[in-house]
């Protein structure tokens, strides 16, 4: 695509786009981290991606200024004006995913008896579809693809298969083993906010798909 | 795009500090050739008011004089005279020769050798006795009574009242002026009198009035045809050939030496009207070719000086192209068009050359009536007064040519005026 | 090729261009543009410089006819009446599409008679009466009347520029026209004059048909219902307003708004 005649502006939009990519690696990887922290048991890493979660809410900040001073400033039209707009609403949606992600690291010390979890050994593996999900919506709205935006959008379906399955196993290891039963609740929240994460994904790809295009995702993908 | 390279570039110096040796060395020389190029503009200026200045001063010097005329003081009783008269006889147009041959002029010479000696009432002008005649036409009720005149001289006594003459004379006036008799009073008669044989009784009115006649026929020709030439040209003439041949011939028209339209007048004008030779309406028609082309330029300038944006704005509004042209254009350019007119007329009253091949160079003793009698013009009768041998006409035409001068200034003067009054800006 | 958005509603469009094409001596200035503009909102002609887009506007009420080297061909209907045709009178044409230039142009004579110039001249108001409540009208609807009502005998060229233009618009608006052409009104005005000038175009857009000529997209934006961007003498893309500035089909439009251009 051409530049704009003012380079500032290509700046700016460069800058934007940067913090966004920032912010999604982050995010990518406080996903990661927390799940590996509860999952082994490490409070110490727990503590780490807690801390890290001000990182992206300092970056959440700085993504609204900017995005509101190219606004005012350079006055963005037609895909210029969307894009903005979308990384607006994406940094919210991001700053929300380091929030669930943080959650679950500080669930990381209200497990007991880790060796024996069954259930346990699901949540990676769920846990690593959300985070490509996240990776993939973010190569979307770098690359302003929207069709690979919607293919992650149809990969929220199987997100949601896990977490269907996940709380069926939950539920039943709670009625087999009473005694576990703080434990397992808390993993049902776990498993909870990974869903959550895969649902902020699948917004941020409508959003990556009308900044591309101009119109939302048909309906039946979701 | 390339990047504007901003500083840091070898050839080019700064400019700063300001007060440097080089610097000064060029504010100095700025100043010198700024300061020596208005003195220059001063010095075109002055010598141009020196030369108006003297030609007016040198007019106003010699002219002067021309204004006053030697008189001696005679009185005469009507009563005495024998001259008879009344109301109705002496309002016949021949009633000057009426008294005439009564022996008016001998009655004048009687009372002044009486009252003056033989030899002063000889010094009396010829045309003396005409005064007395105009007075009497002019109130009958003097029959019967008597009254004092101040009759004009002979150029010799005028001149030996002015200081120059034989001794005789010189003795006479000396002998005269001392009695009270004889004086150097204003003339005001000048403005009121026409051409005549003696200088003492010539006037400039006869013309006056036929300079303004003639104008008068040159602004009613010239003025609305100009204009409307100049109107058409501009707005209505579609740009090709045709129109630049006309646009260049009448450009020419312009710098053709005035004298060439003198022998067109000639040619066609008195051929159409062989009696009208020297009237006022060929001399206007004849001046009026002249300055109509002038009036074409100016009017064309001042047309185009009319900014489009006002013609827009009336056309938008849905005026059509004659509306655009009379309610917008034309106003606009009256002023301009006005100057132009007058500066043309200005230019029309000093012409002599055209005006000398129609004939209008005759000696006519009596202010024309019409447009159709004959007459003269103030260019023409300086130069006609120019030729005589009589002293006394040298103070006469400079006096003349003051009365054109002040015919000029009035005119300027009311082209100043009226372009003042309709000047819009816009 | 021109892209025409689709779901524009389709009403009776007031001025019906077809194949206009505009020639300044061999020079072709409009190729082949057609539109329907519509009278019930206000469209923007948007370009670079030199896209035509001020010649096109000049063809509705035939100002190109006063330039000697122009050529007009091509279809263009007022009220499905050709403009061009031979029952169609131009003075009256200019009554009926009136025309605000770029630079104010008042009349220099007073205030009134700017205004009433146009109404005495078509015979729409003669006695002063009936001239009176036309120019106070007229200044009223243009929002001035409230700043001249004491003054009209002052000479229009006094007003400051706003005001100007605004009695430009009156003297437009006094023969009680069926469409308003403005080419670029504003672009000699400062911010607050140019806001009130929006604000009147917005308050006129019931009653007239606007076409606006501007080279700010961002008043085009904010003034029209519809937006027609020309590039090069031809007519590239015509859309609602809204869908142009958000999401335009064309490419060259994409980048003229975007300021990618040139």
């Amino acid at each position: 695509m051409a530049e704009h005649t003012v380079k500032a502006f290509d700046e700016d939009i460069t800058r934007l786009r940067g913090l966004i990519a920032e912010m999604g690696g982050l995010a990518e990887v406080a996903i990661a981290e927390s799940l590996d922290a509860l999952v082994r048991g490490d409070e110490v890493l727990a503590e780490q991606v807690v801390a890290r979660d001000k990182r992206i809410d300092a970056l959440e900040m700085e993504v609204d200024k900017l995005a509101v001073r190219i606004i005012a400033l350079r006055a963005p039209m037609a895909d210029d004006l969307r894009e903005v707009i979308a990384a607006l609403k994406i940094a919210g949606v991001l700053e929300r995913i380091g929030d669930y992600s943080k959650n679950i690291a500080k669930r990381t010390n209200m497990i007991e008896g880790r060796a024996r979890f069954e259930p346990l050994t699901l949540l990676p593996t769920m846990g690593e579809l959300a985070g490509e999900m996240v990776h993939d919506v973010l190569t979307a709205y770098a690359t302003r693809d929207p069709a690979l935006a919607r293919e992650v959008i149809a990969t929220d379906s199987k997100v949601d298969g896990f977490y269907n399955s996940i709380f069926r196993n939950l539920i039943s290891y709670m009625i087999e083993n009473p005694s576990t039963i703080s434990s397992a609740a808390q993993l049902l929240f776990v498993a909870r906010n990974i869903e959550r994460i895969g649902d902020h994904a699948t917004n941020v790809a409508e959003m990556v798909h009308f900044a591309a295009t101009g119109v939302y995702p048909p309906e039946g993908d979701r | 795009m390339s990047s504007i390279p901003l500083s840091s570039d070898a050839a080019v110096q700064p400019l700063g500090p300001t007060r440097t040796p080089v610097f000064e060395q060029r504010l100095a020389k700025r100043y010198r050739e700024e300061r020596n190029f208005r003195l220059i503009g001063l010095g075109a200026v002055g010598f141009s008011v020196a030369v108006l200045v003297f030609l007016l001063g040198n007019m106003l010097i010699n002219g002067i004089g021309g204004f006053q005329r030697a008189e001696l003081e005679v009185t005469i009783d009507f009563a005495k005279s024998g001259v008879s008269g009344d109301a109705v006889s002496l309002s016949a147009p021949t009633a000057a020769q009426t008294l005439e041959m009564q022996g008016l002029p001998d009655i004048v010479t009687f009372f002044a050798e009486e009252q003056l000696g033989k030899n002063a009432a000889r010094e009396i002008s010829p045309d003396g006795w005409r005064d007395v005649a105009a007075a009497l036409i002019a109130d009958p009720e003097l029959i019967g009574t008597s009254k004092v005149f101040d009759l004009p001289t002979t150029s010799a006594l005028s001149g030996a009242l002015q200081g120059e003459g034989s001794p005789e004379m010189l003795a006479l006036a000396e002998r005269l002026s001392d009695q009270g008799k004889l004086a150097r009073n204003w003339d005001w008669g000048f403005l009121a009198r026409s051409d005549a044989t003696t200088p003492q009784s010539v006037g400039i009115w006869g013309a006056l009035k036929g300079s303004m006649l003639t104008m008068l026929v040159t602004l009613a020709l010239a003025f609305p045809v100009g204009v409307l030439s100049a109107l058409y040209l501009e707005e209505y003439a579609p740009r090709g050939r045709w129109t630049e041949i006309i646009e260049v011939s009448i450009s020419n028209l312009a710098a053709v030496p005035s004298i060439i339209f003198g022998l067109l007048g000639l040619s066609i004008f008195l051929v159409i009207f062989p009696d009208l030779r020297s009237a006022p309406l060929i001399g206007g028609m004849t001046l009026a070719l002249m300055t109509m082309p002038v009036i074409v330029i100016t009017g064309r300038n001042a047309i185009k000086a009319v900014p489009p944006s006002i013609r827009d704005g009336a056309l938008a509004v849905g005026a059509s192209p004659m509306q655009v042209v009379f309610h917008h254009v034309l106003p606009l350019a009256l002023p301009g068009m006005l100057t132009g007119t007058i500066i043309g007329m200005a230019r029309a009253l000093g012409e002599t050359a055209p005006l000398l091949l129609i004939g209008m160079r005759a000696f006519v003793a009596t202010p024309p009536d019409g447009f159709t009698s004959p007459a003269t013009v103030l260019p023409m009768q300086i130069f006609l007064w120019s030729d005589e041998i009589d002293r006394g006409f040298v103070e006469r035409t400079s006096a003349a040519i003051i009365v054109l001068l002040v015919f000029l200034l009035a005119m300027n003067g009311l082209a100043i005026y009226l372009r003042n009054k309709f000047e819009k800006r816009w | 090729m021109t892209v025409i958005h689709p779901n524009m509603a389709d009403e009776t469009a007031k001025i019906r261009a077809r194949d206009v094409c505009v020639f300044y001596g061999d020079k072709l200035a409009i190729d082949h543009v057609s539109i329907d503009i519509s009278p019930n909102y206000v469209t923007a002609f948007i370009g670079p410089s030199g896209c035509g887009k001020s010649t096109f506007l000049r063809c509705f009420n035939r100002m190109n006819d006063t330039i000697g080297a122009a050529k007009v061909t091509g279809l263009i209907e007022l009220d499905g009446e050709d403009i061009h045709g031979n029952r169609m009178d131009v003075v009256q044409l200019r009554a009926r599409v009136g025309m605000v230039f770029q630079k104010p142009n008042p009349f220099p004579k007073s205030i009134y008679e700017n205004v009433a110039y146009g109404p005495k001249i078509h015979g729409l108001a003669e006695k002063k009466a009936d001239l009176d409540v036309v120019v106070e009208r007229s200044l009223t609807r243009a929002g001035l009347w409230g700043e001249v009502k004491d003054r009209l005998e002052d000479s229009g060229t006094a007003l400051s520029g706003g005001q100007q233009q605004r009695l430009c618009i009156a003297r437009a608006i006094a023969v009680d026209p069926e469409v308003i052409l403005m080419d670029e009104p504003a672009s000699a005005l400062d911010p607050i004059a140019t806001a009130k000038i929006e604000e009147l175009i917005n308050d006129l857009s019931g009653r007239y048909a606007i076409v606006i000529v501007t080279h700010s997209m961002q008043q085009a934006a904010r003034v029209s219902q519809r937006t027609a961007f020309f590039h090069l003498g031809k007519m590239v893309e015509y859309g609602p307003t809204s869908e142009i500035f958000t999401n335009p089909i064309e490419e060259r439009t994409k980048d003229y708004i975007t300021g990618r251009y040139g």
